[in-house]
């Protein structure tokens, strides 16, 4: 990984400890790679540095689109619902010889969206709190995933679908090429359009913004629209995973997501963040599963290890 | 030292980031007395009693409590030694009882930790009898009203054995029949040998509770005196009386055509406001925090609705909802609270020069990065912005630099009206001669500008005209002419 997207910490403050901070935290998922490498054999090999980018690349994108809503000063916990409910639309669409592949694609990411836009006009216009909204519509979304697809998994999909998650161009997964795509469009959307600085200064101030100019509830409701959006996205790569629309896939997807972006540096509390800081806390956790796995410890102490991540990555972020 | 002097402070000073707040204030508070502790806003009246409360210590100066010298480490250590606060902003919990407020932190206990609801509630009773006080001590906290939060906050000073009690503005949200309840209650306690300090801005409370008057204006002591022999003109004086000549002068402008008229604007906060403003005009308005001068300027920039009225520009009527349309009709303002309205202040310089103004740096959606940063450095030297690099965090700035860095993003839009609310607040006396600077440059371009302000000397000789508000109103209009700091208070506090 390059250390180009450290050296502008996005757009905000650049003073000495932030890059202490995230050359810390750089250092230190460095280390980690080092000692996994140490520790067992099959580590780094380009065929295991793959098999990690493939896994971590769905909760990459939800990372990514969460970053969004939290630089700008929110939370989205309906993640992982709208990861099934978009998963299952899009399974709908997708048996063979049905429809064009792109029709189940736009339609789970049109249902992203709207989910999204829910969220968003509910936080800006009906004032209630982005906690309380988004789990209210983690409840929905499920609800609403249950139902178009009667409580079943929807089966039988399409070859040119299952590639998505499945297959392969120029050798790379094409889960991986969707996370970098994703990658760059979101770095480029923060930190080199208006919108994108809109989105710092909300979450830093939001009444500073109202008073210079910013139509803070726009900002928001993108924020929203393309976090859920992105889910919408995840949720096609893994039905395609899977060959599957399962209407119980995703649960507490937006955890491990929201962890990644806290892991990577940026402020719940809104205002400060970075893609790249999001993008190393994915890999982060991800290299940590791996090579756990590899040394053959048991998922359940997986969890215990990756609380205690995230824990120690925000008690560093306090530490101001 | 008279017998019943309890508590003397001694030449206290206090400095906030290098700018001093308080430079060797006094004062000597006798039990059974009331002493009026009077100034302007930003004179230093509160973090005077903040130190007295132990919220943080003096840089130097001695505090002495009967005769023996006393340092607080906390408001709970100042508590201990007798000194109580009615804060303005009462710290109750509205879902507990009355006694449960009074005993708030040392209920009375049975054996096992069991509160005493019996012993407490009983001693609540007797305390809110001996004050006449008619209130039920298992009624929730919520279900009173303000003035009997009041007495409630006053009879757990009390039950702390609090030997001095401070009162901060209590009168500012309370009715006249509670006004009245609150200065028999203080009558009680001065015969009771309590020492009160009474901080307000109204004139007739002043003159009939206290016995003793001390004004503060900038951090310093200026006197302390009985009421007797303290008459109110002097008193105003005292408050406001600043050498004007060390002040700015504005060079005489050309007043143009009408910009802004402003007609019977009524909303929550304001009744019938109605003004004009010429270009190249810079109009003053005057009034005490609260007055309601800073919703005028909100009203205008579309950041509070109002119910009726109307707002022209150049002759034509204009609706401005939000403070977006106020900027792209020409209107910036530079608001009261910075931290609050006018900075990110975890954000760049830069970004909160070009914040107000991003569309220009712009080429469509995309920023241009290589704009934006040649305009914050020109915007960074041309205001003498003081800032290790235009990355630095906005907050890391003095409190001057950072209102200069919010006026120049204001300005960055080119606006016709500029309304400055509180400009110079915490700003030090370079920077504000700078931005003093800055107004008389743009009237001299033939822009309007407001200036809203505490500071009389500033508006006295900054403004054209002036407007005096309070409560919501314009009480009067002052020519530059027949204005003085003297008028402007009588107008602005006396009824």
């Amino acid at each position: 990984m390059s250390l180009k997207i450290f050296d502008k910490p996005s757009t905000l403050q650049s003073n000495s400890y932030d890059y202490i901070r995230k050359f810390g935290m750089l250092a230190a998922f460095l280390l980690i790679c080092l000692l996994l490498s140490l520790l067992t054999p099959n580590f780094f090999s380009l065929q295991n540095m793959t098999i990690v980018l493939r896994q971590v690349s769905i909760n990459g994108i939800l990372a990514i689109g969460v970053t969004f809503v939290i630089i700008s000063g929110g939370i989205d916990l309906s993640l992982g619902s709208v990861v099934a409910l978009a998963g299952v639309v899009a399974a709908l669409f997708a048996h063979p010889g049905d429809y064009h592949l792109l029709v189940p694609v736009v339609l789970a990411i049109a249902v992203g969206l709207a989910i999204g836009g829910l969220n968003g006009l509910a936080v800006t216009q009906g004032k209630v709190a982005p906690f309380i909204v988004t789990l209210g519509m983690m409840t929905i979304a499920r609800g609403l995933a249950l139902v178009v697809s009667d409580g079943r998994p929807v089966t039988n999909l399409s070859e040119s679908f299952n590639a998505i998650g499945g297959g392969n161009f120029m050798g790379v997964p094409i889960p991986i090429i969707i996370f970098a795509v994703v990658i760059a469009l979101a770095s480029l959307l923060l930190n080199q359009t208006r919108i994108g600085r809109y989105m710092y200064a909300v979450g830093g101030n939001e009444k500073a913004a109202y008073a210079a100019g910013v139509r803070v509830k726009w900002v928001k409701m993108i924020a929203y629209m393309i976090c859920s959006g992105l889910a919408g996205l995840a949720g096609i790569v893994l039905a395609s995973r899977i060959n599957t629309g399962q209407p119980n896939a995703g649960v507490a997807y937006e955890l491990d997501a929201i962890a990644a972006v806290v892991i990577g540096g940026t402020s719940l509390a809104g205002g400060i963040g970075t893609i790249g800081g999001t993008v190393l806390g994915v890999l982060l956790i991800g290299v940590i599963n791996n090579g756990l796995d590899l040394m053959n410890i048991s998922s359940y102490y997986q969890q215990i290890i990756k609380g205690v991540i995230i824990i120690a990555a925000v008690l560093i972020d306090r530490k101001k | 030292m008279t017998e019943t002097q309890i508590l003397r402070a001694v030449n206290i000073s206090k400095s906030f980031a290098g700018v001093p707040v308080l430079d060797r204030v006094c004062l000597d508070l006798e039990a059974g007395k009331i002493h009026a502790l009077m100034g302007e806003n930003g004179a230093g009246k509160s973090t005077f009693m903040n130190i007295l409360m132990g919220m943080f210590p003096p840089d130097s100066g001695e505090i002495f409590m009967n005769g023996k010298s006393v340092s607080f480490s906390s408001a709970r250590d100042a508590l201990h030694h007798g000194i109580a606060m009615i804060h303005q902003e009462l710290l109750v919990f509205p879902e507990l009882t009355v006694a449960e407020n009074i005993f708030m932190g040392r209920e009375p206990s049975k054996s096992l930790g069991w509160i005493d609801r019996k012993t407490m509630n009983g001693q609540s009773k007797a305390l809110l009898e001996q004050l006449e006080m008619n209130i039920p001590v298992t009624a929730k906290m919520k279900d009173l009203s303000i003035g009997e939060m009041q007495m409630v906050e006053i009879i757990k000073a009390i039950a702390n054995n609090a030997s001095i009690l401070i009162m901060d503005e209590p009168t500012s949200a309370i009715s006249q029949r509670e006004t009245e309840v609150l200065f028999r209650t203080m009558q009680t306690l001065k015969q009771q040998g309590k020492a009160i300090v009474y901080i307000s801005h109204k004139m007739d409370e002043i003159y009939r509770l206290a016995d003793t008057i001390t004004v503060l204006r900038d951090g310093k002591f200026i006197a302390s005196r009985s009421k007797e022999t303290l008459q109110m003109d002097e008193l105003i004086n005292l408050i406001v009386g600043r050498e004007l000549s060390t002040l700015f002068n504005k060079p005489v402008s050309q007043a143009g055509e009408v910009l802004l008229e402003v007609k019977d604007i009524c909303s929550a906060a304001l009744t019938n406001i109605s003004f004009y403003l010429r270009k190249g005009e810079i109009l003053g308005i005057a009034g005490l925090m609260g007055s309601g001068r800073s919703n005028i300027a909100h009203a205008i920039f579309g950041m509070e609705n109002y119910t009726s009225g109307q707002i022209m520009l150049n002759g034509k009527p204009v609706k401005i909802s939000s403070p977006k349309e106020a900027i792209r009709q020409g209107i910036g303002l530079v608001t009261e609270d910075r931290k609050r309205y006018g900075l990110v202040l975890e954000a760049s310089v830069k970004q909160n020069i070009t914040l107000p103004s991003l569309e220009k740096h712009s080429r469509g959606i995309l920023l241009d990065h290589r704009k934006e940063n040649d305009v914050a450095e020109m915007e960074i030297k041309r205001f003498r912005i003081k800032t290790a690099s235009r990355n630095q965090a906005v907050g890391r700035l003095s409190g001057g630099n950072q209102q200069k860095v919010v006026i120049s993003g204001i300005n960055l839009n080119n606006p016709e009206l500029i309304i400055l609310d509180e400009p110079t607040r915490g700003v030090d006396v370079g920077a504000k001669q700078e931005i003093y600077e800055y107004m008389a440059s743009l009237v001299a371009k033939g822009k309007a500008v407001i200036l809203i302000s505490s500071e009389l000397p500033e508006i006295l000789a900054l403004s054209d005209r002036i407007l005096v508000v309070r409560e919501g109103t314009i009480k009067a209009e002052l020519s530059r002419e027949e204005a003085s700091q003297e008028l402007i208070m009588q107008h602005a506090m006396i009824q």
